[in-house]
């Protein structure tokens, strides 16, 4: 069984991270926050929530603290904390390069497919 | 929709064939979706051997069937069963367990609002990346039984397929070309999808699943008469050794055999068959193969009086093959020296025997064992010529009366020119 960290975090992971910075809850709890969080944009379904979940746990970035009954509470470990503060720096900066594109403030010119020069963030 | 809450048309089953490939769980999920649109719906654990039972209900356009590769994400249960645990929280989302098929679950949601079970395909495609390598080492498992346990016939292949006989053969050699063909297409299908997901892409869950349905069906269908055939000729083979049909009693037979035979083996001497153990036969049995126009299998145990009234005790076992051309001879003799050279204590003869291969051959099996090939004849002749016990303790003497070149010599010239 693999225990190697996750190279890259997809959406999905990314948000189901989130979603555990507010506290230990269960999967069904967690997903319903990422709907919320991202305002419908991001569903978890049953069979993406379940194998993120295991694969969370086999990479060691959730634990499960309690079980109740089928229901399962997961917590997320100092390795998961900093996967996602990683991740959230990553996206920063992917942003901020975004950001610093003349173009990004006219769509219209990135459409024409023009070569453009900018000045990368710093 | 639930078992308690369906609103039954009928109460009988109807059963369908799976018109999709093994693995390809794009076309599965279009075709049970589209048959719920027609108010058939799949029954719990309704799938056996490539048929799909469903009962009729009222029909649902809108009711998703998905698929979920079968993996024990969490290795709870040891088994590919969903726990309770997915079962519940599947349930809670709104996707209820059907039934298992080629390591997928299958669910089913009748509301619209409940998510799509699989929502990441770069997740699922870690799932598919599980199922790759189950499926290749599932594959790979029985290919690598076969190869150690079915060394001899990967070692002598044409030696096997006459002696397995013709029709087995060839059954068999087409219901193994097309399970690698099966193999390599599920493998195949399995690689493209996981291929897909990893890159962002969904799975197409309409899949026109009609597209190759007769075709996969018709070869389907064949493959089953040919697994039949193959079961038929087994058991006549079986048959054929138990009952042992096509032996002929020695004292019955009275054609020519075309190489050396108890009779012939010292002219002039009386020939007594005896049984050297209880079942044993001293018998002839022939017959023709496809590649081989004469296979014949010769035993005789007798007691030969010589003219002197010397008694001498004989045995010959002979596996005879006449084959239908040069090339296959040589073939045959080669694959029946692959099967003699594990026998450690054998002496090559000289090559003035046969000028293209070094046989005959002599080794020790039980007995001294003549190998040889002449023009189109192969023949494996186990011999034991001795005198009966001579002292009190019932010891032997002149264990053997002929030597390995004199048996080489006396089969060499019985063979047909």
């Amino acid at each position: 069984m693999p225990r190697k960290a996750l190279v890259e975090l997809t959406e999905s992971m990314f948000y189901l991270l989130l979603a555990f910075q507010n506290g230990p809850q269960c999967g069904t709890d967690a997903a319903a926050f990422v709907r919320r969080a991202s305002r419908g944009r991001v569903v978890l379904g049953p069979a993406t929530l379940y194998t993120i979940l295991a694969k969370f746990e086999q990479v060691k970035y959730l634990e499960e603290i309690a079980v109740d009954g089928r229901k399962r509470t997961y917590r997320i470990t100092e390795k998961g904390r900093e996967a996602y503060r990683a991740e959230v720096q990553r996206l920063t900066i992917c942003l901020s390069d975004a950001q610093a594109l003349p173009a990004a403030a006219s769509p219209a010119l990135l459409e024409s497919g023009s070569e453009l020069e900018w000045e990368c963030a710093e | 929709m639930s078992e308690k809450t369906k609103n039954l048309l009928e109460e009988k089953t109807i059963y369908r064939l799976i018109p999709c490939q093994a693995y390809d769980a794009e076309a599965m999920e279009s075709w049970l979706s589209a048959l719920a649109a027609q108010g058939l719906f799949l029954q719990k654990d309704g799938i056996f051997l490539g048929v799909a039972s469903f009962y009729k209900a009222l029909a649902m356009p809108v009711l998703r069937y998905r698929l979920d590769v079968a993996e024990d994400k969490k290795r709870l249960s040891g088994s590919t069963t969903p726990t309770e645990e997915i079962l519940e929280m599947y349930a809670e989302m709104g996707w209820e367990y059907v039934c298992a098929w080629n390591h997928f679950h299958i669910y089913r949601a009748g509301s619209p609002a409940a998510p799509e079970l699989n929502t990441d395909p770069r997740v699922q495609a870690q799932s598919i990346k599980w199922l790759q390598t189950t499926v290749a080492w599932g594959m790979l498992t029985p290919i690598l039984i076969f190869c150690i346990n079915g060394y001899g016939i990967l070692r002598a292949p044409l030696l096997a397929f006459v002696e397995l006989g013709t029709g087995f053969s060839l059954v068999a050699l087409l219901l193994l070309l097309w399970l690698a063909a099966e193999c390599a297409g599920a493998l195949h299908r399995i690689a493209v999808l996981r291929r897909t997901l990893a890159q962002g892409l969904p799975m197409n869950h309409h899949k026109d699943w009609k597209k190759h349905w007769l075709l996969y069906n018709g070869v389907r269908a064949a493959m089953w008469v040919v697994a039949i055939l193959w079961f038929y000729a087994l058991f006549s083979n079986f048959a054929e050794d138990a009952t042992k049909r096509n032996q002929i009693p020695l004292t019955e037979y009275t054609g020519t055999l075309p190489f050396l035979t108890a009779e012939a083996l010292v002219p002039g001497a009386e020939v007594h068959y005896k049984n050297m153990y209880p079942g044993w036969e001293n018998s002839v049995s022939i017959r023709r193969e496809l590649f081989a126009p004469q296979v014949i299998h010769y035993e005789a145990f007798a007691d030969l009086i010589l003219p002197g009234g010397e008694k001498l005790e004989a045995v010959i076992e002979t596996e005879y093959y006449e084959m239908a051309t040069l090339w296959l001879a040589k073939w045959m003799a080669h694959d029946c020296t692959a099967t003699a050279s594990r026998h450690r204590q054998h002496d090559d003869f000289p090559q003035e025997y046969d000028k293209t291969l070094s046989y005959p051959i002599v080794y020790h099996y039980i007995w001294p064992t003549v190998l040889m090939r002449k023009g189109r004849s192969v023949i494996k002749c186990q011999l034991r010529v001795e005198r009966p016990p001579q002292n009190a303790y019932g010891e032997y003497e002149d264990w053997f009366v002929l030597t390995n070149t004199d048996w080489v010599d006396l089969v060499w010239q019985s063979l047909p020119d």
